[in-house]
């Protein structure tokens, strides 16, 4: 099968209308007979033992149904080193619930939480992976704080030194950050004959499903749940989810009621996972034509209070942590601790964008050092064909070269500035990365999806896909491929809502990998549902079923002499066969890893990016206004491509926020930053003018030829930005964020250099 | 708490009813009359998921409390689409891909209609501007203001 | 326990309410409160929503002086022509608070009373030597005092506010035509921005030399304050970049011996001296009556 889809321009998403009206309705919107309000009670300490829970009060308070604690959990509390569902000895952070507490109304569950007494003992903490790991640290886990590590190893690491004309060390850094979606967690448990029916915004309904069932102590055939409209994801709503639809689960086995529970955004930033800080050493030896010899990276990530994700995540971060270039000599040793911290876990790049922060501003270094212009050093090394990876890898289709080429035609990389108003600087820097597609050989689990297809006998279909639509516009990609293999307008279809009791398992939506695995299973589908009808049709027109042509909402031979509308032809099959269904499932090509050498073939196919960003940094305050993005995405086929632009102008986005101004801060072993007043998403008056473009070179390695994109424009931009930073104050800043006291004191330093003149400022 | 009388314009009907005095204006929405549409993304005013419009002012409804639109004329979402046509805002911000997650599509639109109920033709600034206190974490802002700005061509 | 909102539709009505329920906490654009009960901090006391008294809710000129109604919006600020066409150096400052939102429902009696050391439109008020109206109500009689928000503000959310007073209006004197005034701020982002630093400054030339100038810094010291020492200093100089810059260093020292060494004080103090600087140097360039 090759890819025929042709590619859209127009934007006509289903949801669109429910969601411009207001009718959309997510979690929170859901109210049913008799529903009561769960909150959780926590315990105000970073660390602390749980001496006693004392109830009786708040059971005494109007309206409040019950309190329940971690005794009650009806099935697995806890894997081991995992996040409980409540709490039970020993609060590991101070987001860990203890208790829930269930009400008639939110405001009665709220003033319960209150009245819930505990008595705890507060127990020394630490909040730095580094001070995790030394003896005589608080110990979270067993009996270190080492949670995991993975390692790369290619070539002879001193030989590629000894070879380098010149060799840099430097050290990077990256922030605690958040996905941040609009809409805060939440879900509402519903008792269903012997199980529970679940309404909660997830990516992974199957593994909520499957972790409610284990929790509450029921069967996977016990939980069935929907997904209302998704608020957001970029890597959250999952963890989190479980945790909450596990809570809400119980309540319902215990009340018989609905019961709901929905995060405050203060709960959200307190409970919720949030982005691995990482700190990164690089070693780095060149020959003066910049060639690379030999890179060393020995890095340090914080897990957080409980291990969640981070075995793959670190994964991912080390294989990839070379950036996208052709070196012979490699070792990469990354190790996350266990600390008193919020759970690190998955957030838009899972990985990749702290260690392309840290490879990419490297370069720049590197570049420096040697005096060579640092787009040219990049495509001295830059991989290509057959190019072998860290992990030995050998790449086929790689796309990095044109998107070098392509941001060199649309961003002004060798142009210095010009017009710059008094009392600012400007600056510009590129980017570029490299990045696995899906989950790749970090997980165990098989990379597939399956898309259903029922054709109604009135000529209307309803598509199942197990792949969620939580913003993206996923389900709108399905139904585009089965209308153009069909011949059927999308008007003329609907996206099924998500419900995990007839929907098959499709894994989570994450890891950009929606419409490489949902896209290819649709065109599988949307093909079973040709095949079936077209050999209906042919044999009652006795010509070959191969030859019908399915288009314009008819079906007809090539010489047009036998002709039949769709839905007469959906009716004409009817008379013959029960159901006129379409099935497809899509794998990943087959990756593996050998966690005993450190090699394999991490990733089926590699998507390629490259950026450019200009800043303009006013002089008295430091404040960064980054002005101009050329974002260049090698996405193999566009599908759709307002969407794939919409993919990575939000990446580009929720990188500026990275780059500049998000930061979940702690003091004393609590939150500090506890709402939006203090975690800075970007507003419209911060963005710059932004070129987006998906690029179209050899396609993915799949029948549509498509590569996934919701990922790989969050990774670019924040380097590019430190590289424009460096490019105007001629002072290098290696912490995220570039905030308005590190620019602050970049400036100061330049004007002792001489880069700047210092001058009385007209700002 | 002793509850408050209050009436109001919702939507272009009246309404009277009795009110806690804690009870912001968002959760009188959401809460009382099951007008969902209005969203809550933070409760302190910093995301403007919650917009409405006050005697065509758009406001925060969870930084007000009900009491406080006594006498007032408040405008939902909801009251955007008309007999089964929607808003020139509505139909903009489709066809411009303004639309992702949605869920501060409503807030970004009742700002928005703020705008251009005072200013039927605002310069892009002036969009940016309006526009300023709602968050977007995924289409990065730049479809929306298109979208703003094509709306007055419908 | 029966908390209740009173809702009254003029100031005297209001005025005998707070005198008989001295705990009753006022509510003007109400912004304060609903993030109070949002975070569940319980307070007390029933409320006085001011919204509805309109004569609370007006700029007017009298004589040579602008009195605002402590009611008044930022957004109102931005909108109105007397602002506009005396003191347009408030609009930046009512620009700078927030969001659209925001502009909408705060008010500038709240901003006053709510005694931020960020707030945005305190700075040029202080400029201005503005005053405030302070009133109460003893038996049927109305008694009302006035003071400078200078002398009102006496630290971080304190204020001189008596427990049976409302804060009714602003008042101060129309600056003279060829004043130039400027307001700027330093945020961490372009909107939705708390005050890292913000400043207001008012300038008079006389030919090159500074015949009149008021400077506040705000966000750096515990309470607004005008910065005689750095206006003493510019009286009677020309305005040139080692005058700036040592106007800059006065104004930063200043602070220093205000707050003493704080962790933000790596930041802010060298920061305070190019803001300084650089506001009063945009100051001097701007237009006449700006």
């Amino acid at each position: 099968m090759e890819n025929k889809i042709p590619k859209r321009k127009i934007y006509d998403r289903q949801d669109a209308y429910a969601k411009v009206t207001g009718k959309a309705k997510y979690v929170n919107d859901l109210t049913f007979p008799g529903m009561l309000y769960v909150q959780t009670v926590r315990i105000p300490a970073a660390h602390a033992r749980i001496l006693d829970i004392d109830s009786s009060k708040a059971l005494k308070l109007k309206g409040v149904v019950g309190v329940y604690t971690a005794k009650d959990v009806p099935g697995l509390n806890q894997r081991p080193k995992d996040k409980p569902i409540l709490a039970e000895k020993e609060t590991k952070y101070a987001g860990d619930g203890v208790a829930i507490v269930i009400a008639n109304t939110k405001e009665q569950a709220l003033e319960a939480v209150r009245h819930v007494k505990i008595k705890y003992e507060e127990l020394p903490y630490v909040m730095d992976p580094e001070e995790a790991l030394k003896e005589g640290a608080p110990v979270l886990h067993g009996n270190s704080n080492f949670a995991t590590s993975h390692k790369t190893v290619k070539g002879d690491l001193k030989k590629g030194f000894a070879e380098a004309d010149i060799i840099i060390e430097r050290g990077y850094s990256t922030q605690r950050a958040t996905n941040a979606s609009m809409e805060p967690d939440g879900a509402v448990a519903i008792p269903e004959n012997d199980g529970l029916l679940i309404y909660c915004p997830g990516k992974g309904p199957f593994n909520i499903k499957r972790a409610v069932a284990a929790h509450c102590g029921l069967h996977e055939n016990q939980i069935r749940i929907i997904q209302p409209t998704l608020g957001g994801v970029f890597g959250g709503k999952d963890v989190d989810t479980n945790v909450i639809a596990s809570r809400v689960a119980m309540a319902a086995m215990f009340t018989g009621r609905p019961c709901k529970m929905v995060w405050s955004r203060e709960e959200v930033l307190e409970e919720g996972t949030k982005r691995h800080p990482f700190k990164l050493k690089y070693k780095v030896g060149a020959k003066k034509n910049g060639h690379i010899t030999a890179m060393e990276i020995n890095g340090l990530t914080d897990v957080g209070a409980y291990i969640s994700k981070s075995q793959a995540t670190i994964w991912r971060a080390t294989v990839e942590a070379t950036g996208p270039y052709n070196i012979e000599n490699i070792s990469t040793t990354i190790v996350g601790a266990f600390t008193n911290n919020t759970v690190s876990d998955a957030v838009r790049g899972f990985g990749s964008p702290q260690v392309d922060f840290a490879s990419e501003s490297l370069m720049n270094e590197l570049a420096k050092e040697l005096g060579i212009d640092p787009l040219e050093i990049r495509r001295i090394n830059a991989f290509r064909e057959g190019s072998i990876t860290a992990t030995g890898q050998k790449l086929k289709g790689v796309n990095l070269m044109a998107c070098l080429d392509k941001l060199e035609q649309e961003f002004p990389v060798h142009e210095k500035p010009t017009a710059v108003p008094k009392g600012k600087v400007r600056g510009r820097g590129i980017s570029c990365i490299f990045r696995g597609e899906a989950m790749g050989a970090g997980f165990k689990e098989k990379d597939s999806a399956a898309v259903n297809i029922n054709v109604k006998k009135d000529g209307s279909i309803v598509v199942y896909s197990g792949i969620t639509e939580q913003g993206q516009g996923g389900a709108n990609v399905v139904l585009q491929i089965i209308s153009e293999v069909l011949g059927v307008s999308i008007e003329n279809m609907k996206m099924s809502q998500l419900d995990t009791s007839y929907v098959i398992d499709s894994g989570a939506t994450v890891g950009s990998r929606g419409t490489i695995t949902s896209g290819n299973a649709a065109l599988v589908a949307a093909n079973d549902v040709k095949n079936r009808m077209a050999k209906i049709i042919a044999e009652k027109w006795n010509v070959d079923p191969k030859t019908l042509i399915f288009k314009g909402n008819n079906i007809y031979t090539e010489d047009e002499e036998n002709f039949l509308g769709f839905k007469k032809a959906v009716s004409l099959c009817y008379t013959v066969i029960p159901e006129v269904y379409g099935y497809g499932w899509w794998s990943l090509p087959p990756v593996w890893w050998d966690f005993k050498r450190n090699c394999g073939e991490t990733y089926a196919s590699f998507n390629y990016g490259a950026c450019g960003a200009e800043v303009e940094i006013d002089l008295v305050s430091g404040k960064v206004d980054v002005t101009k993005v050329v974002a260049v995405h090698d996405v193999g086929r566009i599908i759709n491509e307002a969407e794939v632009k919409a993919q990575i102008a939000g990446g580009v986005f929720m990188a500026l926020g990275l780059a500049l101004s998000e930061e979940v801060r702690t003091k004393k072993g609590r939150l500090i930053t506890t709402n939006f007043d203090k975690y800075l998403l970007q507003t419209t008056m911060d963005s710059p003018n932004l070129k987006a473009i998906p690029l179209e070179a050899k396609p993915g390695n799949n029948p549509l030829g498509v590569k996934g994109i919701g990922e790989p424009s969050t990774a670019t931009v924040s380097p590019a930005v430190f590289n424009a930073i460096e490019d105007a104050l001629g002072v290098r800043l290696r912490d995220l964020p570039a905030d308005l006291e590190s620019v602050f004191s970049a400036i100061q330093k330049s004007e002792k250099l001489g880069y700047i003149k210092e001058a009385s400022v007209d700002g | 708490m002793k509850k408050m009388e209050i009436t109001f314009i919702l939507n272009g009907k009246e309404i009277c009813m009795n009110v806690d005095p804690e009870m912001t204006l968002l959760n009188l929405l959401r809460q009382e009359l099951f007008l969902t549409g209005t969203k809550e993304g933070c409760g302190i005013g910093e995301c403007g998921a919650c917009t409405v419009l006050v005697d065509g002012a758009a406001v925060n409804s969870c930084l007000i409390l009900a009491a406080q639109v006594n006498g007032t004329e408040i405008t939902t979402i909801e009251a955007l689409e008309h007999d089964g046509q929607l808003d020139c805002l509505q139909k903009s911000f489709i066809d411009n891909h303004a639309v992702q997650c949605g869920f501060c599509t409503p807030g970004m639109i009742m700002s928005a209609k703020a705008l251009l109920m005072k200013n039927p033709h605002p310069t892009h600034e002036e969009i940016k501007t309006a526009l300023s206190g709602n968050l977007c974490r995924c289409t990065g802002y730049k479809n929306i203001i298109t979208a703003v700005e094509s709306a007055i061509e419908y | 326990m029966d908390r209740e909102l009173f809702q009254p539709v003029n100031l005297n009505d209001a005025l005998k309410y707070k005198e008989d329920h001295q705990d009753a906490i006022l509510l003007a654009g109400g912004t304060d409160l609903a993030v109070a009960i949002h975070r569940g901090k319980k307070s007390e006391g029933n409320i006085i929503d001011l919204s509805k008294i309109e004569e609370l809710k007006k700029i007017q000129i009298q004589s040579d002086e602008i009195n605002i109604g402590a009611m008044i919006t930022f957004a109102d600020l931005l909108n109105s022509k007397i602002i506009e066409n005396k003191v347009k150096g408030i609009c930046k400052a009512a620009q700078a608070v927030g969001s659209p939102q925001i502009r909408n429902k705060g008010t500038v009696g709240g901003n006053i009373c709510n005694a931020s050391p960020a707030a945005d439109t305190v700075p040029v008020l202080v400029c201005l030597n503005a005053k405030v109206k302070l009133k109460s109500m003893a038996g049927s009689k109305i008694r009302s005092r006035v003071m400078s928000i200078e002398d009102f503000i006496v630290g971080n959310n304190k204020t001189l506010l008596k427990k049976n007073e409302i804060l009714t209006n602003i008042m101060f004197k129309i600056p003279s035509s060829d004043t130039k005034i400027n307001f700027k701020k330093i945020g961490r982002r372009n909107a939705l921005a708390i005050a890292r630093i913000n400043g207001a400054c008012f300038l008079k030339m006389d030919d090159d030399k500074v015949d009149k100038v008021s400077l506040v810094i705000g966000s750096a010291t515990p309470m607004p304050e005008r910065f005689n020492i750095v206006e003493n200093y510019l009286k009677d100089k020309e305005l040139n970049d080692e005058v700036l810059r040592k106007a800059g260093t006065l104004a930063a020292d200043y602070v220093l011996k205000q707050t003493g060494m704080r962790s933000s004080s790596t930041y802010k103090l060298p920061v305070i001296v190019k803001f300084t600087a650089s506001l009063i140097e945009n100051t001097l360039n701007k237009n006449k009556g700006e």
